[in-house]
């Protein structure tokens, strides 16, 4: 009898994550405004996340929280970016002229690299990896809000550029400067702000 | 020979282009061809590589301990 109500408590316990909602909740608003760019919409849509995890709390198996959360949001931002109220609200004019002069000055006159380019090491352990993590987010979050964007759909939610043209209803040669900004401002922040980026030999 | 052989700048925009399309085959073999000869432009082709690999699995925190 003691056995079976420990048991059953055991599995309510594993079932019930209230208790963590709050800590969630804080999480999953950093991550959805820096993919959306729109406070509003991140609310709703971590509002969602949180009632589909509850509601489907049987079925979380395995995964440890966050990760499930995060799956779980990341559909929302797809479905949502396919929606046809997104429409309005995504299709905005391309930001990413703000970039250009940077990425311009990585080059000399002959388009050579101005600096020698270090490769970056490969974290060694998870708290590396989260450092690095913790610095792209960082990156990504001062990239402007619809070259950010496209950034996310692109490798965040995975969209091909095909959809990413349809969704935001920019050309194909426009995303492809929007990527191309993008990832070297990344990866210039990057250089400057993690300290695996080292310096050229 | 500088004429048969891209820029950096023009190699950065092909290494960013061929992680999301298939470049045609001439662009391909230039930028082959730069990558053998450039430092700079392999590193960053890694670089964008990690971007990548990072950019999806952002958010994720990975191997945390399983729930009890």
């Amino acid at each position: 009898m003691e056995s079976s109500i420990q048991g059953a408590r055991r599995a309510e316990a594993a079932h019930d994550f209230t208790a963590e909602l709050p800590a969630l909740r804080v999480k999953l608003l950093r991550h959805a405004r820096l993919v959306l760019r729109d406070p509003a919409i991140a609310e709703d849509l971590v509002q969602d996340t949180l009632l589909a995890m509850f509601q489907q709390r049987d079925h979380r198996g395995q995964a440890s929280l966050a990760t499930w959360a995060i799956a779980i949001l990341r559909h929302k931002v797809a479905d949502w970016y396919r929606s046809p109220q997104a429409r309005r609200l995504v299709q905005q004019p391309d930001d990413s002229d703000a970039l250009a002069d940077d990425v311009e000055a990585l080059f000399d006159e002959r388009g050579r690299y101005v600096e020698p380019v270090a490769p970056w090491q490969q974290p060694e352990n998870r708290h590396e990896q989260r450092q690095m993590m913790s610095v792209l987010e960082r990156c990504l979050g001062k990239l402007p809000a619809q070259t950010g964007r496209v950034f996310m759909m692109r490798e965040w939610l995975g969209f091909e550029t095909v959809e990413i043209c349809e969704r935001l209803r920019v050309s194909a040669e426009n995303v492809r400067t929007m990527l191309h900004r993008a990832r070297m401002s990344l990866r210039e922040c990057m250089q400057l702000h993690w300290l695996g980026a080292g310096s050229a030999p | 020979m500088r004429g048969l052989l891209h820029s950096c700048r023009k190699a950065s925009e092909l290494l960013s282009r061929a992680q999301d399309e298939p470049l045609r085959w001439p662009e391909r073999v230039r930028l082959r061809l730069h990558l053998a000869l450039c430092r700079d432009c392999r590193s960053v082709r890694d670089q964008l590589r990690q971007l990548r690999t990072l950019g999806g699995r952002l958010f994720d925190p990975g191997d945390d301990p399983p729930p009890r």
